[in-house]
């Protein structure tokens, strides 16, 4: 859908229904955070400008990640806790490349590897405009470069990188403009619910553990059936998490008469 | 009861067996964790349902042993339900809900949690076990890859 509506038309009425519709499941999946510049730095990268156009490679391999990410989200988080970030508030897909890009060192060939190189330095850099923080964004871009041993390929790397970066960047690395806090702006974080975001459902008061034993220890006139139907030998069982030690007692006793009578019926 | 002709008095009496094992094993002087008390009244329902897509695992379950293991009940009870495969296929959604279920009723307070986390749950199997009781929460309705890609891969370095 997001190569379609890439190539499409953009004045087609049907394409913004469908942009947010993509941007939500980013969302959901943990892919992109649910905000729209993140989501518009993804589009921009794969849209193509001054003869460059992205390839069946390049679509082929985001997808690859996005489908990672919404796989395993929780290894990805891992991965973010492990440079101190704060999960809640960045990017898992920049991670994603970083851990994906030596299977592509390992398996495309030379073109399409260069074709992927100069994608993620347009989707680093758009990034970064989109409110990323650049030090993160830059430390990322060094693994990458460090996993790459092909010199060449190394090199074309940090030249994309570079060149993406002062023609899109100069006025914010100038500035050294610090990362805006989006939690204001999020309605979710890699599918959690935003404190903004009013519940769905009220959960219920909580339970609170049962101080008698009242009602329960007639049990043993009843038929199992009743009890167990209506709901008292649930209770009896609660009974055995009370904070009163003597309705503890009384209910494992009551347990055990229970226990008893199933038993001289002759067949548990 | 001796009259009775309740048809699942025998699962039930090993539930209740276990139960009182496991009080005795724990003594009384203080509550039982309300965790394992919520899971046996659960299960008193759910020995009535042989349909219910979390039957199979609660029956494998009871026939594991005389009593419970207090400390790896939690973490026992997520990996049963979260890393491994749903016994039904179209199944993994209710055992969820189950699971989710049997945490809000039975982590009822913050000593039960407190004693949960410091006594029974190493560090990471702990982050293992609530990150995925977190995605598990917004994955429900979700096609049902995320348990399954748990079981099949897990996670690099962890125990």
């Amino acid at each position: 859908m997001l190569k379609a509506i890439l190539e499409a038309d953009q004045s087609i009425p049907a394409i913004p229904p469908i942009r947010h519709l993509l941007r939500t499941i980013a969302a959901e999946d943990g892919v992109l955070l649910d905000d729209l510049q993140y989501f518009d730095a993804l589009v921009t990268s794969l849209t193509g400008e001054n003869g460059w156009t992205p390839s069946a490679r390049i679509i082929s391999f985001f997808d690859n990640c996005a489908c990672r990410i919404a796989r395993q989200p929780v290894h990805y988080e891992d991965l973010v806790e492990g440079t101190n970030a704060n999960v809640a508030a960045i990017c898992l897909l920049p991670y994603c490349i970083a851990e994906q890009w030596p299977f592509v060192i390992g398996i495309e060939d030379r073109d399409d590897q260069k074709e992927i190189a100069e994608w993620i330095a347009r989707f680093l850099v758009h990034l970064i405009r989109a409110g990323e923080e650049a030090e993160m964004i830059d430390a990322l871009h060094c693994q990458i470069v460090s996993s790459t041993s092909d010199a060449a390929l190394k090199k074309d790397l940090k030249k994309a990188y570079q060149r993406r970066t002062e023609e899109s960047l100069p006025q914010v690395r100038s500035r050294g403009l610090k990362r805006v806090t989006r939690e204001s702006h999020m309605t979710s974080v890699h599918g959690a619910a935003s404190p903004h975001v009013a519940p769905k459902r009220a959960l219920e008061p909580q339970y609170r553990a049962m101080e008698s034993m009242e009602g329960l220890e007639r049990l043993n006139h009843e038929d199992l059936e009743a009890v167990v139907g209506n709901g008292r030998l649930g209770r009896l069982c609660k009974s055995l998490s009370s904070l009163v030690e003597e309705t503890r007692r009384q209910g494992f006793v009551t347990l055990q008469g229970v226990m008893k009578q199933i038993e001289v019926r002759g067949d548990p | 009861m001796q009259l009775s002709t309740y048809s699942d008095k025998g699962p039930l009496f090993i539930l209740i067996g276990e139960l009182t094992e496991t009080a005795k094993s724990v003594g009384l002087a203080g509550p039982l964790p309300s965790v394992l008390t919520e899971f046996a009244a659960g299960a008193v329902d759910l020995l009535n349902q042989p349909s219910h897509p979390i039957y199979g695992k609660l029956n494998k379950f009871l026939q594991k042993g005389p009593s419970w293991n207090v400390c790896k009940f939690l973490a026992f009870s997520v990996e049963k339900i979260l890393l491994r495969e749903p016994e039904d296929d179209n199944g993994q959604s209710h055992e969820i809900a189950w699971l989710l279920n049997l945490l809000i009723r039975g982590l009822q307070n913050d000593q039960v949690c407190q004693r949960l986390s410091e006594n029974c749950i190493a560090a990471d199997a702990q982050r293992r076990t609530w990150k995925c009781t977190g995605r598990a929460m917004f994955s429900i309705g979700s096609p049902p890859c995320t348990g399954h890609h748990y079981a099949q891969k897990p996670i690099a370095g962890r125990s």
